[in-house]
């Protein structure tokens, strides 16, 4: 066996005016970082085993419309109805909305419904400008809409008119959904099935936070997202569960997800009825990134360094999400070093830089448990906003138990440095560093894909399976 | 296609391309109208360095300044001072010192 080995880390970025282009190779930058780990210290470098592409995206979906996971088919809901709210993903999502909607709109035409509308899930996110739905709705599909008289909407979370009043969850969740969707018979949403640290995306996510108001998310955020059971894998998480239970009291009917691989090429399309079919998505998608913990046998890492891949996005609030799943498997003490490019995003209203909204976290600095508290009195006095601070929260109470260096761009260093974050340019100088800190024989693990990969022992797909705290040894 | 425009919401002004931009930041101006006065993202900028997100927030649409600098318990008139300074080659760091400054409720 080699005394070292040769670690090849992902460091990738979409460019940021390819949202949605997610099969355009030419508006990724692919790049990436390389690193001679001795063999000793290397507990696990984790590659998934990715199955091919489906080819033609397209007629996935066709196909995926008329062979439901459970439920009817497509055609069978569409019977009868009179009206349809369609609900897409935004433009920080890469779900190929544009190949997917054909075969939607084709069964809705057959179907003879005129009521349509078409809704962008974009929660509290800042909407799409008409450059943005050309990339992710696609030039023909907005003809078809505009020929036929299909509206198109976005959420707009500060609106009062805009919603309806659905009713309370179980978690204590007030509801108030579009009134675009909640007006409709039927409901679809088109999204992209993964793990992550609320449990999964997809599914019924596009309607909380997709298209209800401010105060319902909000009040789904800061009830949740700080629990230790709301984790990578916590499908039955409470957060997660919330977020399915609101769906189900907004009579969502049915749900098309995406499996992305790496390189963000449609690898499964899962149609079926709510939440049966996401639940599927998501189990197919833990059966090719999920992996099995070396942690009994080897213990906790010291050192866990995580890769970045093109279609996760160009801003490390996107990209660091890997820092939830690599605390997973890291001590508290060790270090996580994420390499991420994050060239930032040009949005309809200017350009922002790559760690736009990691800043939040500044008047909290440095990262103590102290600190940590005063986050927690903020969110209760909701002076921390929760659509972001669902993001940032979770990082920075990662931040108070692990060390975070994140190797980047040069053009991030200062504003890392502004922020009170350990930022370079160099990996090799990170790995050094972390040697020295946690010393020769410190355990090394790779998570290439952190973003995506999570301890099998983390899953939780029922609320009959154990919990597991996510803030200790899994 | 227009790059700028910002399709599917009820009347708010700025979400159209032909909406007219004001010239002068008042109390009352959105910041979607502050974010529009300034393509070059020197408003963005600001909004990052007293710590607000609006420039990723879909509240910006509809929110006020004045009402943005409450929601983020910040003094309302320093928060428009600083804006305003935009015009005039600033805010200087003391200015923007006091509008990042936090004010409990």
């Amino acid at each position: 066996m080699s005394d070292t080995y040769h670690a090849v880390i992902p460091y990738e970025s979409m460019d940021p005016l390819a949202i949605g282009a997610t099969d355009d190779e030419s508006k990724k930058h692919r790049d990436t970082l390389t690193l001679d780990i001795p063999t000793a210290n290397l507990v696990a470098a984790v590659y998934p085993d990715e199955p091919a592409p489906v080819g033609d995206t397209t007629e996935a979906a066709r196909r995926a419309l008329v062979e439901p996971f459970d439920g009817p088919t497509f055609a069978d809901l569409l019977a009868g109805r009179t009206s349809i709210a369609v609900v897409i993903d935004n433009q920080f999502r890469p779900t190929p909305s544009s190949k997917l909607l054909p075969p939607v709109f084709d069964a809705i035409e057959a179907a003879g419904i005129t009521d349509v509308r078409v809704v962008c899930a974009n929660g509290k996110v800042f909407p799409m400008s008409e450059a943005d739905m050309e990339q992710k709705i696609g030039p023909a599909n907005l003809a078809r809409m505009q020929a036929n008289g299909w509206a198109f909407h976005q959420n707009d979370p500060q609106n009062p008119d805009a919603y309806t009043f659905v009713g309370v969850s179980s978690g204590g969740t007030p509801v108030w959904l579009h009134n675009e969707v909640a007006s409709s018979e039927l409901k679809i949403t088109i999204g992209q099935a993964q793990a992550n640290h609320w449990g999964a995306g997809g599914g019924g996510k596009l309607i909380l936070p997709g298209v209800v108001s401010d105060a319902t998310i909000e009040s789904n955020h800061c009830a949740f997202v700080t629990s230790p059971q709301t984790h990578y894998g916590a499908y039955a998480g409470p957060m997660r569960s919330d977020i399915d239970e609101v769906a189900t009291m907004c009579d969502l009917d049915c749900t098309m997800n995406v499996i992305l691989d790496t390189h963000g090429r449609v690898i499964d399309c899962i149609f079926g009825s709510h939440p049966e079919a996401h639940r599927e998505a998501i189990r197919r998608f833990n059966a090719i990134y999920a992996y099995d913990s070396w942690v009994e046998e080897k213990g906790q890492a010291d050192i866990v360094i995580c890769g970045v891949f093109a279609p996760t996005d160009h801003l490390f609030f996107h990209t660091g999400w890997g820092c939830m799943s690599a605390d997973l498997v890291l001590k508290d003490g060790g270090t996580i070093i994420y390499t991420s490019p994050s060239p930032g995003v040009s949005t309809a209203i200017g350009d922002f830089p790559g760690f736009a909204l990691i800043d939040l976290m500044k008047p909290y600095m440095p990262p103590t448990a102290a600190n940590y508290e005063r986050v927690l009195h903020d969110i209760h006095k909701r002076e921390i906003q929760m659509w972001a601070g669902c993001i940032w929260v979770p990082i920075y109470e990662v931040m108070t138990r692990k060390h975070l260096t994140v190797v980047t761009l040069e053009e991030n260093l200062e504003m890392a440095a502004d922020i009170g974050l350990d930022a370079t340019t160099s990996l090799d100088d990170a790995f050094a560093a972390a040697m020295a800190r946690h010393g020769k024989s410190a355990k090394v693990a790779i998570l290439p894909y952190a973003r995506y990969q999570l301890p099998k022992n983390a899953v939780r797909m029922a609320t009959s399976e154990p919990s597991i705290v996510a803030h200790s040894t899994v | 296609m227009s790059r700028t425009a910002i399709p599917g919401f009820l009347p708010a002004h700025g979400v159209a391309d032909s909406d007219t931009v004001r010239e002068q930041i008042r109390g009352s101006t959105t910041i979607l109208e502050i974010l529009r006065m300034y393509p070059d993202g020197q408003a963005a900028q600001l909004m990052s360095r007293i710590y607000w997100p609006c420039a990723h927030c879909g509240g910006a649409i509809r929110e006020p300044l004045t009402m943005a600098a409450l929601r983020h318990a910040r003094d309302p008139r320093a928060v428009l001072t600083a804006f305003r300074a935009l015009a005039l080659d600033g805010p200087t760091d003391d200015q923007v010192a006091l509008a990042a400054e936090r004010h409990p409720r």
